[in-house]
């Protein structure tokens, strides 16, 4: 299960959302996306790929590898966890 | 029991007459003093009494329970170290314990008292969780319109400030502004400008009679303000720096540092909120020392 780390600070820019770590200073933005997946948090990584296949249209396969690509940026930056 | 104003919030105080009284120095809502004379002491204040709906926040001693399950974190305000602990809705900070709510907030205090730096970071974590947006800025107004200025210390905003107050401004706080994201109003709870002699002397030497007997710990005049004169409205929020584009990313950047950061969840929430409302306000071309008396007179004279 992904769930979101509960300090960040969030902006919502409408089609863009910026993340801010508090302890860190350091913002991260968000595309249309990632917001979607950000917005699902707490979720699984099936159902987080679920949504992008059925919000763009992606293949099974397509749609893991960016749900997965996405959850690695936001993990290495401590914005998000896997537990 | 004491009974005061801080921003919308009614406060109601059980600590001592002398613990009670510093914080009304610093929390309760300015009233301007009559002309000529010297500023009245917190008990005198006829402050602006919020609805009697409004906000509740209680202060009294108590014994702060234990956290548990907490977030840690060693903060520093002001050069002065104080031990944090938050979890959810509830802060501990030293021997001060506050429960956050947006409606209703308490703080018990140890028999040991409280540091000044515990307390102010209690009281802004409750304005910030009651829909008040703390802003690290000057606030200039004229008739119901009011200019948030920001910027880095020694980019120019007290340099600003003393200026537009000299050309006749109101001036809302020098520093400790509150804008209060549903409404649109920003208030302040300075009760004075600061300013070294060479300052008022060189740029609103016609302020220096309104200058008061007493100076502050710098040795700086203290220039009275009228932040209670009427309610404004914020119309923009400029950055003082050097005239350069912030892109989006930047702007974020700016606003949180402006407003600090909150601990607790209802703190946060209301932040988030506020500085997503607050983002449109802020003009994304920077201002420098030489142009933003201009850019406070078009946007407030016109």
């Amino acid at each position: 299960m992904w769930q979101a780390n509960s300090a960040v600070l969030i902006t919502d820019l409408g089609d863009e959302l910026v993340l801010m770590h508090p302890e860190r200073s350091e913002m991260f933005s968000l595309n249309a996306t990632g917001k979607l997946l950000w917005q699902q948090l707490p979720a699984t990584l099936d159902s987080l790929s679920h949504s992008l296949e059925q919000t763009y249209g992606l293949t099974p396969s397509q749609a893991r590898d960016d749900a997965e690509a996405v959850l690695e940026q936001l993990r290495t930056r401590d914005l998000v966890n896997c537990v | 029991m004491n009974r005061w104003s801080s921003l919308d919030a009614q406060v109601q105080s059980e600590l001592t007459p002398a613990q009670d009284s510093e914080l009304r120095a610093l929390w309760e809502n300015p009233v301007l003093p009559a002309e000529g004379s010297e500023p009245l002491a917190p008990s005198a204040q006829a402050a602006v009494q919020p609805h009697p709906d409004s906000r509740r926040i209680e202060l009294r001693e108590g014994v702060p329970p234990q956290p548990v399950g907490a977030s840690h974190a060693a903060l520093t305000l002001m050069d002065l170290p104080v031990e944090a602990a938050w979890n959810e809705s509830r802060l501990w900070l030293d021997d001060l314990y506050t429960e956050v709510g947006q409606h209703s907030s308490r703080l018990l205090v140890g028999k040991g008292g409280a540091s000044a730096v515990a307390w102010s970071l209690a009281l802004t974590e409750v304005q910030r969780a009651g829909g008040w947006l703390p802003l690290h800025a000057a606030v200039v107004a004229r008739g119901g319109k009011a200019v948030a200025i920001t910027g880095v210390s020694g980019a120019g905003k007290s340099t600003a400030t003393l200026r537009l107050l000299g050309l006749g401004f109101r001036v809302i706080c020098e520093d400790r502004a509150f804008w209060h994201a549903a409404s649109g109003e920003v208030r302040g709870l300075d009760r004075w400008l600061r300013a070294f002699d060479d300052s008022v002397d060189t740029f609103a030497p016609q302020l220096r009679d309104q200058a008061l007997a007493q100076r502050d710990i710098k040795g700086k005049l203290l220039l009275p303000l009228t932040p209670d004169a009427g309610a404004a409205q914020l119309l923009e929020v400029l950055a003082l720096s050097d005239g350069s584009v912030m892109d989006s990313a930047g702007r974020v950047r700016l606003l949180w540092e402006t407003t600090g950061y909150p601990l607790t969840r209802p703190a946060r929430d209301a932040v988030q909120h506020g500085v997503g409302r607050l983002l449109p306000l802020l003009r994304a071309q920077t201002v420098t020392r030489h142009n933003v008396l201009d850019a406070v007179q078009e946007l407030l004279e016109f």
